[in-house]
């Protein structure tokens, strides 16, 4: 396998040439990608890998059932045993709709998704990329005593889909990225911080900006005590706000929805969240992780607004979904070669406020920046309700006073964006698919020192 | 066999060509079966073949990873040949005869037919659960069935093979009065194939799931603070696994981002605590015959009576630290180059009764169910987020609290444990680190640690 061979479209010829054959309704989606990753520890290139997969899969829809199969091998016996296989399956799932493939013969594209350049940036530059994250971390600042994390990494995909109505299209993409996670010695303790970077041009990636905010993070946590258990007024960095923000992601599903799973059943149309609140599912995002020419059925992509202003405007769904909730239907298909058919968001984006960090640290006289989530085992979807580790900076009159530590955050994720009093103007290039600036809320419950 | 020696051999060749000092390939082949039910009807049945070889190269502590599902000759000449460019003498011992191990006795490949007795347990959890209350709103079930075969060649002369045969089985039961919702989640999972979905029972499965789901909808939120937690037995022992398991792995040990490093023969532990992590117990989810490395599993004693005694360690980790292999390299599959990992690991049952525990506690927490944690091995500093838990008053378990997610630092919290019950209880569970997300078990006796930080409300 390599990047100029056609084993993919062979294979995808032969799933579809077999299934005319034998009058089988059929989607293939398959992909293949490729990555590259170089760690340097105590100034030697401690890890070096690269690699090279495939999987495709098929869904295949006979009346009302539907059965999936998928094999990381494309040799035409491990093809037509997925055949047979999805055939056994879709005897056992017998749904409620007659699904429809999608006919299309023009997919659209969105070619700057990937930058050819990338392919060809020379290994050793790569190496370079990488020893440069570790030495700059540590010749930041002598408390850095080991980079834990010193990484640089790329990888290229590229997706297909094509069913046995003529529908057939593929995009690719890539990206590299660069990753340092620094420890110092606290006295007894060690503080650790990190920071993480991705672009689609190597020459845009910043190893040396990378490296020096994780040192000067680490730093910064240095000193960290507990805060005492309260109610404080929280600022979540732009950072945490986006992992806020996924928390609630899911519940856009239209599937979620009909599998009554989700808290925002019954609740389209309705003012749930903050006023400052407005969300956009965004698949044309720049820089976006989740950015697509079109979904996982084929249709192309749009833009969906989830909230506005607080109102939950829209739910997320498929071709089946849409027909069977009676809803909109937005493009949203989320399927891979060895799953079913399924909903997903793209890039979610929280449309930006005016108000600077700063003045929100200054919003009362005590203010808690959370900087870090340290785990979500404490997070119950369904009801919303989390208790959840952070670890944060404390802010009085709108000075930073002393890092803090081993404390937790409880509270509800709907609650928590009903309360949000004012969003931020500073949001940064995404390193995934949710996009927002600082949010800040008052009286969030905090557990620490006794 | 699953693909030829001679050409793993040539694959070892083109490996070494260039200046590593070690190679190995890992060659995986694993089936899938999986089927839920959600909604009270069949919902999902995939099937899967995962295909694919990783190969290591090692020149002193340096570390070359590649993997690839093109699996023609030609293919992993080149994987073999672009990992060995990345390097800069050795010279390959005469591989072995290919050593057979069947562990767990024999078994038959995945079946592609036969699926009643499955989709018959589905529908018996479904029913259970949804005839266990009214609240009851949604039931999602599922059961999944993997076949992994692993072939494993080393340039030492190492060439092992090993069937792993797992069963997967859950319930997550969702329930909803006045506008709340909540749900239960209750899971099986061990070593062994179809012929032994007879050992799980479905309908305890789907009433656990569903009891749970009712009392954490009806639970008020935890007090937030510092205070005592009884922790009970069996997942309780994720405590064990994030405070002090992890950071005994030499991934971070070699890299001195441990707060554990240096510590090998001190006292990190409270007298009553002994932890063991043993990859041998029988048809356990934890278990292996031979780990991902071909090194034959063990049981380690990791700390007895409060002192440390023994690391996590792989093949790398050995070369970094010096520290003799345990058996323990572990990776969830091709893709990923192993790395020191725990097994089925617990904590060693003690003398002390559930209620003497309890006796000793004026105000604080029962924690009787556990959820997911995790930990940054480098700060000490872990979590983990507990499903149902209890107000402990002056020696009586009380009402029930939600939302109690308990923190703490690894040797504070080892030097809490003041208490070890008598019952030693294990259960499955996934854990996942950077050679991906493998299968494991925790373990304990119910333990009282003296202070934890509780995440409730004030």
């Amino acid at each position: 396998m390599s990047a100029h061979d056609n084993s993919v479209d062979q294979a995808i010829d032969h799933l579809l040439d077999k299934a005319k054959a034998q009058k089988l309704d059929l989607e293939v989606l398959a992909a293949q990608r490729s990555s590259t990753a170089i760690s340097f520890n105590s100034r030697k290139m401690d890890q070096f890998s690269f690699s090279e997969t495939r999987t495709i899969g098929v869904r295949l829809i006979h009346g009302k059932n539907e059965g999936v199969a998928y094999s990381e091998s494309l040799d035409r016996d491990s093809l037509d045993n997925i055949l047979d296989e999805a055939r056994a399956n879709a005897k056992m799932i017998h749904r409620d709709w007659i699904y429809e493939l999608h006919t299309s013969n023009q997919l659209p594209e969105m070619k700057e998704l990937f930058n050819p350049a990338l392919e060809s940036v020379p290994m050793a530059d790569k190496i370079l990329q990488a020893e440069k994250l570790e030495t700059a971390a540590l010749a930041y600042d002598k408390r850095i005593t080991n980079v834990a994390y010193a990484r640089y990494g790329d990888g290229h995909q590229q997706m297909w889909i094509a069913n046995s109505k003529g529908l057939r299209g593929s995009y690719k993409m890539n990206v590299c990225y660069a990753y340092a996670k620094c420890l110092a010695k606290d006295g007894e303790n060690s503080v650790m911080a990190g920071e993480y970077e991705t672009h689609h041009g190597f020459e845009n990636l910043d190893g040396a900006r990378v490296a020096e905010v994780a040192a000067r993070k680490t730093l910064e946590r240095m000193g960290a005590d507990r805060p005492s258990t309260g109610r404080y007024t929280v600022v979540f960095e732009n950072r945490v706000s986006e992992t806020l923000i996924g928390m609630i992601t899911d519940y856009f599903s239209a599937k979620s929805i009909d599998d009554k799973t989700s808290p925002l059943v019954g609740k389209l149309g309705q003012k749930i969240f903050s006023g400052q609140l407005t969300l956009t599912d965004d698949p044309f995002f720049k820089h976006g992780a989740s950015s697509r020419p079109f979904d996982d059925e084929g249709y192309p992509s749009q833009k969906t607004v989830l909230v506005e202003e607080g109102k939950v405007n829209a739910f997320l769904t498929n071709s089946v979904l849409a027909r069977k909730l009676k809803l909109a239907h937005t493009a949203s298909a989320d399927r891979a070669p060895s799953s079913d058919l399924d909903v997903g968001a793209t890039n979610v984006v929280v449309k930006p406020g005016t108000a600077s960090l700063d003045s929100l640290l200054n919003a009362d006289s005590k203010v808690i920046l959370v900087t870090d989530i340290m785990g979500m085992a404490g997070f119950r979807a369904t009801s919303g309700d989390f208790s959840i580790p952070i670890e944060g900076q404390l802010f009085e009159n709108g000075k930073r006073v002393r890092p803090l530590k081993d404390f937790l955050m409880s509270g509800n994720i709907l609650e928590l964006l009903r309360s949000v009093e004012a969003v931020g103007n500073d949001v940064l290039q995404p390193t995934g698919n949710i996009v927002s600036p600082s949010v800040m809320v008052r009286g969030l419950n905090i557990a620490g020192k006794a | 066999m699953l693909i030829p020696d001679h050409i793993l051999e040539k694959v070892i060749d083109a490996a070494l060509s260039q200046g590593a000092d070690f190679a190995e390939v890992y060659v995986e082949d694993t089936r899938k079966r999986q089927f839920s039910f959600l909604d009270g009807k069949p919902e999902k049945a995939i099937s899967g073949h995962t295909l694919g070889l990783g190969l290591r190269l090692f020149s002193g502590t340096e570390q070359i990873y590649t993997y690839t599902n093109d699996l023609s000759e030609q293919g992993l000449i080149r994987a073999a040949r672009q990992a060995s460019e990345a390097m800069k003498s050795a010279h390959r011992q005469k591989a072995i005869a290919n050593e057979k191990f069947q562990s767990f006795g024999s078994y038959t490949p995945i079946k592609t037919t036969g699926t009643e007795m499955q989709w018959n347990s589905l529908r018996l959890m479904d029913e259970t659960a949804r005839g266990f209350s009214t609240l009851v709103t949604q039931v999602h079930a599922e059961v999944a069935e993997t076949f992994k075969n692993v072939q494993i060649m080393n340039s030492e002369g190492l060439h092992r093979q090993e069937a792993r045969p797992y069963l997967n089985a859950f319930a997550r039961v969702f329930s909803e009065e006045n506008g709340n919702k909540e749900y239960g989640y209750e899971r099986t999972a061990f070593m062994g194939t179809a012929d032994d979905w007879h050992k799980v029972n479905f309908k305890e499965l789907a009433q656990l799931a569903a009891g749970q789901s009712l009392r954490i909808l009806r639970a008020t939120w935890a007090p937030a603070g510092e205070m005592p937690v009884l922790i009970d037995s069996a997942f309780g022992g994720v405590i064990f696994h994030e405070a002090c398991g992890h950071g005994l792995e030499t991934t971070s040990v070699a890299k001195d981002a441990s707060v554990f490093c240096g510590k090998l023969g001190q006292k990190v532990a409270h007298e009553s605590v002994t932890a063991i992590d043993d990859g041998t117990i029988l048809n356990s989810y934890g278990s292996l015959e031979i780990d991902d490395e071909g090194e034959p599993t063990q049981k380690t004693t990791l700390i007895e009576k409060g002192i440390l005694k023994s690391y996590i360690v792989d093949k790398m980790g050995a070369r970094k630290t010096g520290f003799k292999i345990t058996g323990s390299g572990r990776r969830q599959d091709y893709r990923f180059a192993p790395t020191s990992r725990m097994r089925n690991t617990f904590i060693a049952a003690g003398n002390s009764s559930f209620d003497e525990m309890l006796k000793d506690i004026d105000f604080g927490i029962y924690a009787k169910s556990l959820g997911g944690g995790s930990v940054s091995p480098g700060t000490g500093s872990y979590n983990f987020a507990v499903n149902e838990a209890f107000i402990v008053r002056n020696g009586r378990v009380e009402e029930q609290i939600k939302g109690a997610s308990l923190i703490g630092t690894g040797i504070e919290t080892l030097s809490r444990i003041v208490k070890v019950g008598s019952e030693l209880e294990l259960a499955p569970g996934t854990c996942g680190s950077i050679s991906g997300s493998i299968p494991v078990t925790v373990g304990q006796p119910p333990l009282l640690v003296s202070k934890l930080t509780v995440g409730g409300k004030v």
